[in-house]
C-alpha cells in the first residue's frame, strides 16, 4: 500500500496534482481519491502558486433519480449512486474563489423555505423541505469525506506534502468548510486558524477517548479490539472481534453490559455458536483464537464510538440512524403545523436529547453517515484487513443509507478512477476548467484593479446585458497581476511577522525576513504605502544591524525624505495589546 | 454545627464591596515608584504537569512554512540568557498536591496524596477541587483552600508567606491565601461580553472556552501586577499543560502547549522589561511534575474500581472522590459539589445492598499510581461474625463457636487498638481544651474561627471513632444474638479501622461460606497478577507494575538480620510477583539516612506477625528494573554497589537517567510514616501525627508504562504519578536580571529535586538582599534540600551562605 501524488502540468498555467492510493498486492492497480488545481501562473516560482480547485474523486454526483426521491418526506432508502459517471467531470467539491456563496445560499434558501415556502399547501413546502435537508446531508458527507482525505495528504509523506496545505489560506479554507458552525465565513483570519486548529484538536481528542471507551468496553466484555489505522498511523474506526472458543466456554454463563456496545450478547447467540461466515486466525498469549467479527465503530464520533455495523442484525445501525431522522422529519413534516403541540414536542424532544446525549445512548445521535463515508475511504487504502472483510464490511456498510443521496461505498474505486480519467480529459483536452480558471483569475485582476463602486457597476451592467458583458482586463494587466500574486505573498508574510510579538530575529528567521524585504526593497516603486508602513514596524523592531539597514533601506525607497507620513492613518494593525485591568474593552490576547 | 451567615443580599453587597475594594486597593498600593524601591523581586512561572522534554524537545523546533520558532522566548530567556535543570525531578510521588507541596513550602510533603482519606472517621479530603472551595468562600464558610488549611493546621508556612501580605501576588492555584474574585469577574466578563458583533461570532462558532477565558483573565492580571505594583512576590499559576496532555499524545497539542507557554513566558518577560527592576528580578519557570505521554501510542486505562467491585476482587462498595464516567453521568448534575462518591458493587457479598458499608478507599490522583485504603480485614471478620451471630448471614456454624470467635476477635481489636485509643481520649482532651480557649479567645481573625470550626469537627468525629471502637471491644455475644444491639450500632459504616498489616492483605477476608470458612485474598498476587488482552502500541498486558507498601520495622527487624541486613526505619517493600519482589532499606550512618535496595522472594507475615522471605539475586525484571537499566550510573560491579548502602545523593547521581528515575528515592518518601512536625503545637502534635498516620494507605498500586487508572474519564494522552523518566522529570529554569549574578546560558548537568527548589532561590536573593528582616527568617529556615548554588557566578556561588 503506497499513498503518492502525481502532477500533470496544464498548458493554460496550472497544475493538475493528484493524491493516489497504489495497491501494491495482487493486481497493481492505482486509485486516485482527490485532485487539486494549483494555479502556478505557468511559472517555476512557488511563492505565487495557488490552489484553486480541489475534487474529490471517490464521490459521484448523485444520478437523477437519486435527486427526484431526495424530495420524498420519509423516503429512508437510497437506489444507488451513480457508478458510472457519463465522462462529464465532477464540478470541484471546493472552488476557493466561491467559498462564501455557499453561507449565502444556505441562508437566502433557509429564508426563502420559512417564509415563501412554508405558509404554502403540506406538498408545496414539504418537497423543498425533504431535499434540502437531505441535500445538507449529502454535502456533510461528502465534506468528511473530503476532510479525510486531505488529511491523509497531509499527513502522508512530507516529501509528497505540498507546500500550500500548511498555508494559512488553506488553513482557513478548512474551517470555513469542515467547520459546523454557519457564522464561519464571516470571522476574521486568524480567529479561522484558531478555530480550525481548535476543531483538529477536538476531534484528535475525540477519536482517542472513543478508542480507548472502546477498547476498556472490549476488555470488559471479553471481547477484542481491533482499531483500524489510516495509512497515516490514526485511528479512525476498530472492529470487535469474540472468540469462537470464548463464546463456547461462556455459553449462557457471563453477563453481557450492552452500555457504548450496542450489540447483543454473544453469549447468547445461536448464530454466533454455529458461525459458518468470515472467521480470522490469531496467536495470543492465551493460545490460537477463531475471531468471529461483531461489529465495526467509527471513533469521529461526539461522546461514544458509534455502531457502523454490526454483523450479525443489519438493522441495528439502521434503526439507531433512523430514530434521528424520524425526529427530525417529524418535527418537521408533521407538527410543524400545530403550534401548541411542536412546543411541547420541542421541549420534551430537547429534554430527551439532553438525557441520551449526556449519558451517550446510541439514539438520536448526530447522523452516523460521515463516519460511515470515512470507513469507505479507510477500506479503499487500509492493507490490514483481509480482502473478504473489505468486501464484507461494504456489503454491510451499503445497508446503512438512508438518504436517497448517499453515496455507494462499494462503488469507490470504479468511480475515482472514471472521474479522475473524465477531470484528466477536460484538463486537458476541454475547455471547461480552461474558462473557469481564466474567468476567476479575470475576477482577480478586476478586484485588484477596480474598487467595490466600479465593480458593482459591471455587475450591473452584466445584469441589464443579460450576460452578454462580461468586464475584462487587459491582457497587458497580466504581468500587474502576476506581481501582485508575489507581493501578496511576501505582504502577507510581513504583515505576520509584525504581528508577532518580541524581537523580529529571536521569533523569526531572519533569513525569510531578509528575502520578503528584498523584494519590497527591488519593488518599492510598485507597492503601496502599507507595505512602506510594514518595513517602517520592522525598522523599529528589528535589533541587529543588518535587518534594521536593510528595512531602512526599504523604508528609504517608499519615502526618500525618510519618514512616512506621520499623521497618516495606521494602516497596520499594531499587536493587540494585553486588555490590563481598569481598561473597559475586553481584547484577545496576541497570538504572535 | 455550622453557623448561618447573613442574607444573601448582604453577601453579594459585600462581594461586590470586596471587589471594588480590592481594585481600589490594588491601583492606590501598586505604583512603579514603589516597585523601583524593591530591593529584588521574584516571579514565579508554575506550569503545572509541564514535562522537561516537551520543552527541550520542541526549543528548537521552527514552523515548516514560516520558519518562525515555536518558543522564541523560552529559548531566548532561559537557554540563551538563564540556567535550566535537565534534571529536576519531583520528590516522592509525581502528583500535584505533594508536589505543589514540596515547591511551595520547602519541606517534605505535609500533604502526601492529591486525596486524602481518613481510615478512622471515613472523611474525604480532596485538595484539588476548586469549586468546593469557591462555593464555601461564597457562604462565607472558609477562607483559604483546604491545602491551606491543612498546612496552617501543621504550622508549616507557606514560602509566599514571609513576604507581606501587600508585596505578595498569587495567582489562582492550590496553595493559594489571597482572593482572586477579580480574575472570576473578568472570566465572566470575557466569556459573555465582547467588543465586537464578530467576536459574538467567534464565540458561537467555538471561540474561546471558559478554560481560555480563564487563563487569559489569570495572566493579565499578572502582568499587570508586574509592570505597575510594588508587589516582591508575584506568581501565576497554569495548569493547561496538565490538561491538554492528559488528554491529548498527538503533535497539535504539544505543540499547542509549547507555544501557549512560550507566550507567557514572553508577555513575562517584557513586563519585567518595563518595571524598571528588571536588573534585579527573578523569573522562574518551574512545574510539579512531567508528563507520561507519547505520541506512538495511547495510554490505556485499567479500571482498579470496577475490579474492586467484582466477587472476585472482593466485592467492594468503593469510594473515590469523582464519579465512575463522571463524562456520561446524569448524576454528576444533581451533586456537582459532591467531594466523593461511593461506587456501589454489584457482586453479591455480605455487604449487598449496604453501600453505605464502604470497605475499599481509592486515590487515583495522576492515574498512573493510586492508593487504596481497605476497610481492617479484623473489622471484616468481626463484622461477618455479628451477621452471623444476629443470622442475618445463615451458617452451619454454632452460636457458641461464634461468640467464642466474637471474644477472640474483640481481644485481638484490643490488642491493636486499646492503646490507641486510650491516648486519643487524651488527645481529644488536649484538643478540647485548644477549643474552649479559642471559644473564649475575643479577637480570633476569620482563619483562627474556621480552624476552631474545624478542630471542632475533627473532635466530634473522632470521639465518635473512639466510642464505637470501644463500643465494639464491649460487645456481648448474647446481647447480639438477642438482637438487643444492632450490628450497625456496633460497626458503623464508615469507619476503616486500624490500617491492614502485611498478614491481612495478604489473607484479607472478603467473604463466608456456608460452612462459615472464611474467604481470602492475597491482594498483592491479585492485583499484580491482572492481565489485559486488549492493549496497542507495545503496552504489555500487565498494568500493574508492582504494589507497594511499608513494612513496621520492629516486625521487619527479626527476618532482616536473619538474612544479614538491617534497617533503622520501616522498610518498603515491592511485590511485582511471587518471585521478583525487593525491601528498600533505610539506615542511619552518622545521622545521615542511607538506602539499600535488596531483591526478595516469597516475603510473607504470619498471623502471630513473623515476616519471612527469601533474598534471592539481582536478575531483570525486580521492581524498578534497575539491575538492567543499562543508564544506571554506578562505578564498579553493579551487584557490588548495589549491595551496599548508600546516600541520597549517591543514589540521585545513580539512578538520575535509569528508566523509572529516583523511584528509590520516591518510594522511600512516599511510603515513609509521616513527620513529627516540628511547627505545630505539642499540646496537638500527637493528634495531628494520628491523623496522618490514619491517613496512610494500605498499599500504592504503580501502573506498568503505557497504562493508567482513571476511571472518572479517560486519559488517552498520557498520566504521571509513578517514577517513569517522562512522568517525575518536571522543569525547573530560572533567569536573573544583571545584577543576580545568575549565570547565563547554563545546563546544570547535576540532578537535584523539588526540595532543592527553595534554597536555591533563597541562595540567589541572599546577595540582592540588604539584611532584610525578610532574609533573616528565610534564611534561618532548616531547608531539607541542596541548594544549587551552582547557577550564581563563580564569585558568588563560592561566597559562604
Amino acid at each position: 500500500m503506497e499513498l503518492r501524488s502525481q502532477t500533470v502540468s496544464l498548458p493554460y498555467g496550472a497544475d493538475l496534482v493528484t493524491l493516489s492510493y497504489r495497491v501494491t498486492a495482487g493486481q497493481v492497480k492505482e486509485i486516485p481519491l482527490v485532485a487539486v488545481l494549483v494555479d502556478t501562473l505557468g511559472d517555476q516560482d512557488p511563492e505565487n502558486d495557488l490552489p484553486r480547485y480541489v475534487w474529490i474523486l471517490t464521490t459521484a454526483p448523485p444520478s437523477v433519480p437519486q435527486r427526484l426521491l431526495s424530495l420524498v418526506p420519509f423516503f429512508y432508502f437510497s437506489p444507488g449512486t451513480n457508478d458510472h459517471p457519463d465522462g462529464n467531470a465532477l464540478p470541484p467539491f471546493i472552488d476557493i474563489a466561491h467559498l462564501d456563496r455557499s453561507q449565502w445560499k444556505r441562508i437566502s434558501w433557509y429564508a426563502a423555505q420559512s417564509f415563501l415556502l412554508n405558509p404554502q399547501p403540506w406538498f408545496l413546502w414539504s418537497l423543498p423541505a425533504a431535499g434540502s435537508a437531505n441535500w445538507y446531508e449529502y454535502e456533510r458527507v461528502r465534506a468528511a469525506t473530503g476532510e479525510l482525505l486531505m488529511a491523509l495528504w497531509k499527513n502522508a509523506n512530507e516529501v509528497d506534502k505540498p507546500l500550500w496545505l500548511d498555508s494559512p489560506e488553506w488553513r482557513e479554507t478548512e474551517a470555513i468548510l469542515f467547520g459546523r458552525s454557519v457564522v464561519r465565513g464571516y470571522l476574521r483570519s486568524r480567529q479561522l486558524q484558531e478555530l480550525r486548529n481548535e476543531q483538529l484538536r477536538r476531534q484528535r481528542s475525540r477519536l482517542a477517548r472513543n478508542w480507548e471507551l472502546l477498547r476498556q468496553r472490549a476488555e470488559e466484555e471479553h471481547l477484542f479490539f481491533d482499531p483500524l489505522a489510516l495509512p497515516s498511523g490514526e485511528f479512525t474506526h476498530a472492529l470487535l472481534w469474540v472468540a469462537k472458543e470464548d463464546v463456547e466456554r461462556h455459553w449462557r454463563v457471563r453477563p453481557f453490559n450492552h452500555r457504548f456496545l450496542n450489540i447483543r450478547s454473544p453469549w447468547r447467540d445461536r448464530h454466533l455458536k454455529g458461525w459458518q461466515g468470515y472467521v480470522k486466525e490469531v496467536e495470543t498469549e492465551e493460545g490460537t483464537h477463531h475471531l468471529i467479527p461483531l461489529a465495526i465503530y467509527g471513533l469521529d464520533f461526539p461522546k461514544i464510538p458509534t455502531l457502523l455495523v454490526d454483523f450479525r442484525d443489519v438493522f441495528n445501525p439502521k434503526k439507531r440512524e433512523l430514530s434521528r431522522r424520524i425526529k427530525g422529519d417529524g418535527i418537521r413534516y408533521a407538527l410543524e403545523r400545530s403550534p401548541l403541540w411542536n412546543g411541547t414536542y420541542r421541549m420534551g424532544t430537547w429534554i430527551y436529547d439532553f438525557f441520551t446525549g449526556r449519558t451517550g445512548v446510541d439514539y438520536n445521535q448526530p447522523s452516523r453517515l460521515s463516519t460511515a463515508a470515512q470507513l469507505g475511504v479507510l477500506l479503499l487504502v487500509n492493507d490490514q484487513l483481509a480482502p473478504d472483510m473489505k468486501v464484507l464490511i461494504q456489503e454491510e456498510l451499503g445497508r446503512l443509507k438512508l438518504n436517497p443521496l448517499t453515496l455507494d461505498f462499494e462503488g469507490f474505486p470504479r468511480v475515482a478512477i472514471a472521474q479522475h480519467a473524465a477531470l484528466l480529459k477536460q484538463a486537458l483536452q476541454g475547455e471547461g476548467l480552461r474558462q473557469r480558471l481564466l474567468q476567476d483569475r479575470q475576477r482577480d485582476q478586476v478586484r485588484l484593479k477596480h474598487g467595490l463602486g466600479k465593480r458593482f457597476l459591471f455587475q450591473l451592467v452584466r445584469f441589464a446585458s443579460l450576460g452578454q458583458y462580461r468586464h475584462r482586463e487587459p491582457e497587458e494587466f497580466r504581468a500587474a497581476y502576476i506581481f501582485h500574486r508575489k507581493w501578496r505573498h511576501h505582504q502577507d508574510f510581513l504583515r505576520e511577522v509584525a504581528d508577532s510579538e518580541g524581537p523580529l530575529e529571536l521569533v523569526w528567521d531572519p533569513q525569510r525576513i531578509h528575502r520578503s524585504l528584498q523584494f519590497v526593497l527591488e519593488n518599492a516603486d510598485r507597492l503601496p504605502e502599507s507595505t512602506g508602513r510594514l518595513a517602517q514596524v520592522l525598522l523599529e523592531r528589528a535589533q541587529t544591524p543588518e535587518l534594521q539597514s536593510l528595512a531602512h533601506r526599504c523604508l528609504l525607497a517608499f519615502r526618500p525624505s525618510g519618514e512616512l507620513r506621520a499623521s497618516g492613518p495606521q494602516i497596520l494593525p499594531r499587536p493587540p495589546s494585553l486588555g490590563l485591568p481598569g481598561q473597559t474593552e475586553p481584547v484577545s490576547l496576541p497570538r504572535p | 454545627m455550622r453557623r448561618r451567615s447573613g442574607g444573601l443580599l448582604g453577601r453579594r453587597c459585600l462581594f461586590i464591596g470586596c471587589v471594588a475594594v480590592s481594585l481600589a486597593a490594588s491601583a492606590l498600593a501598586g505604583s512603579q515608584g514603589e516597585a523601583a524601591r524593591l530591593p529584588w523581586r521574584v516571579v514565579l512561572l508554575k506550569f503545572d504537569g509541564l514535562p522537561f522534554h516537551l520543552v527541550d524537545d520542541n526549543i528548537d523546533r521552527l514552523d515548516s512554512r514560516t520558519a518562525r520558532r515555536w518558543m522564541p522566548w523560552t529559548r531566548h530567556v532561559f537557554y540563551e540568557n538563564g540556567v535550566r535543570f535537565p534534571h529536576f525531578f519531583t520528590r516522592g510521588l509525581s502528583i500535584s498536591a505533594p508536589a505543589w507541596c514540596i515547591l511551595d513550602t520547602g519541606r517534605p510533603p505535609a500533604i502526601r496524596f492529591s486525596v486524602e482519606f481518613d481510615r478512622a472517621t471515613g472523611a474525604v479530603e480532596d485538595y484539588l477541587n476548586f469549586a468546593t472551595f469557591y462555593w464555601d468562600m461564597l457562604r462565607r464558610q472558609r477562607i483559604y483552600p483546604r491545602p491551606v488549611e491543612v498546612l496552617d493546621e501543621l504550622g508549616v508556612p507557606l514560602f509566599s508567606d514571609v513576604f507581606p501580605a501587600e508585596r505578595t501576588y498569587s495567582s489562582i492555584q492550590l496553595f493559594q491565601r489571597s482572593l482572586r474574585w477579580m480574575v472570576l469577574a473578568n472570566v465572566a466578563r470575557r466569556q459573555f461580553f465582547h467588543a465586537s458583533p464578530r467576536e459574538y461570532l467567534y464565540q458561537a462558532a467555538g471561540g474561546m472556552g471558559f478554560k481560555n477565558a480563564f487563563f487569559e483573565a489569570n495572566e493579565r492580571e499578572f502582568l499587570y501586577e508586574i509592570e505597575h505594583s510594588g508587589k516582591q512576590y508575584l506568581d501565576f499559576f497554569s495548569a493547561m499543560a496538565d490538561k491538554n496532555l492528559h488528554n491529548d499524545n498527538g503533535p497539535g497539542a504539544a505543540r499547542h502547549v509549547v507555544e501557549e507557554l512560550d507566550q507567557v513566558v514572553g508577555r513575562t518577560f517584557e513586563a519585567i522589561q518595563k518595571s524598571g527592576i528588571s536588573d534585579r528580578t527573578i523569573l522562574v519557570l518551574v512545574s510539579d511534575h512531567g508528563m507520561n505521554t507519547r505520541s506512538d501510542r495511547f495510554s490505556q486505562g485499567f479500571n482498579l474500581v470496577r475490579l474492586l467491585g467484582l466477587p472476585q476482587g472482593g466485592a467492594h462498595h468503593v469510594l473515590t472522590k469523582r464519579r465512575t464516567l463522571s463524562n456520561y453521568s446524569l448524576k454528576i448534575l444533581v451533586r456537582p459539589l459532591a467531594t466523593s462518591v461511593v461506587n456501589r458493587s454489584q457482586a453479591g457479598g455480605y455487604l449487598k445492598d449496604k453501600p453505605e458499608y464502604v470497605t475499599a478507599m481509592l486515590d487515583l490522583d495522576g492515574n498512573e499510581r493510586a492508593s487504596l485504603h481497605l476497610r481492617s480485614s479484623h473489622l471484616n471478620r468481626l463484622h461477618l461474625v455479628l451477621l452471623q451471630l444476629q443470622k442475618k448471614i445463615r451458617t452451619r456454624r454454632s452460636p457458641s463457636s461464634l461468640a467464642e470467635e466474637l471474644r477472640v476477635l474483640q481481644n485481638g481489636l484490643e490488642a491493636k487498638v486499646g492503646r490507641q485509643l486510650v491516648e486519643l481520649e487524651e488527645e481529644l482532651g488536649n484538643l478540647s481544651e485548644t477549643l474552649s480557649s479559642l471559644k473564649e479567645a475575643r479577637d480570633l481573625t476569620p482563619a483562627q474561627k474556621f480552624q476552631r470550626d474545624r478542630f471542632e469537627s475533627y473532635r466530634e468525629a473522632y470521639e465518635a471513632y473512639r466510642q464505637a471502637l470501644s463500643g465494639l471491644l464491649r460487645a456481648r455475644p448474647e446481647e447480639v444474638a438477642d438482637g438487643k444491639v444492632s450490628v450497625r450500632q456496633l460497626l458503623p459504616p464508615g469507619i476503616f479501622g486500624p490500617s491492614n498489616g502485611i498478614h491481612e492483605l495478604q489473607e484479607y477476608v472478603v467473604d463466608v461460606d456456608m460452612e462459615g470458612r472464611y474467604r481470602t485474598l492475597d491482594y498483592f498476587q491479585f492485583l499484580a497478577g491482572q492481565r489485559v488482552r486488549n492493549t496497542r502500541g507495545g503496552v504489555e498486558s500487565k498494568p500493574v507494575d508492582f504494589v507497594a507498601t511499608r513494612v513496621p520495622v520492629e516486625q521487619a527487624l527479626p527476618a532482616l538480620q536473619a538474612a544479614g541486613l538491617g534497617a533503622d526505619e520501616d522498610p518498603v517493600w515491592l511485590y511485582a510477583s511471587p518471585e521478583s519482589q525487593a525491601l528498600i532499606l533505610a539506615q542511619s550512618f552518622s545521622g545521615e539516612t542511607r538506602l539499600r535496595y535488596v531483591p526478595v522472594a516469597q516475603l510473607r507475615q504470619d498471623s502471630s506477625g513473623a515476616i519471612s522471605f527469601r533474598r534471592i539475586p539481582f536478575q531483570p525484571g525486580l521492581p524498578l528494573r534497575i539491575w538492567e537499566d543499562p543508564d544506571l550510573g554506578v562505578t564498579g560491579r553493579r551487584e557490588e554497589w548495589l549491595g551496599q548502602f548508600h546516600g541520597e545523593e549517591e543514589w540521585r547521581w545513580a539512578l538520575y537517567r535509569t528508566r523509572y528515575s529516583l523511584g528509590i528515592l520516591g518510594l522511600y518518601e512516599a511510603c515513609q510514616r509521616p513527620r513529627t512536625l516540628p511547627g505545630i503545637s505539642p499540646a496537638l502534635a500527637r493528634f495531628f501525627r494520628r491523623r496522618q498516620l490514619h491517613m496512610d494507605p494500605d498499599l500504592q498500586i504503580f501502573a506498568a508504562d503505557g497504562w493508567n487508572f482513571d476511571v472518572k474519564d479517560f486519559n488517552p494522552g498520557g498520566n504521571h504519578g509513578g517514577f517513569f523518566q517522562a512522568s517525575a522529570r518536571a522543569t525547573l529554569m530560572i533567569w536573573g536580571g544583571e545584577r543576580t549574578g545568575l549565570r547565563r546560558g547554563v545546563s546544570i548537568e547535576k540532578p537535584y529535586d523539588s526540595l532543592s527548589f527553595l534554597p536555591t532561590l533563597v541562595d540567589i536573593l541572599r546577595p540582592l538582599d540588604g539584611g532584610s528582616e525578610m532574609m533573616r527568617r528565610l534564611s534561618a529556615v532548616p531547608w531539607a534540600g541542596q541548594s544549587a548554588r551552582e547557577v550564581l557566578q563563580a564569585e558568588l556561588a563560592q561566597a559562604p551562605p
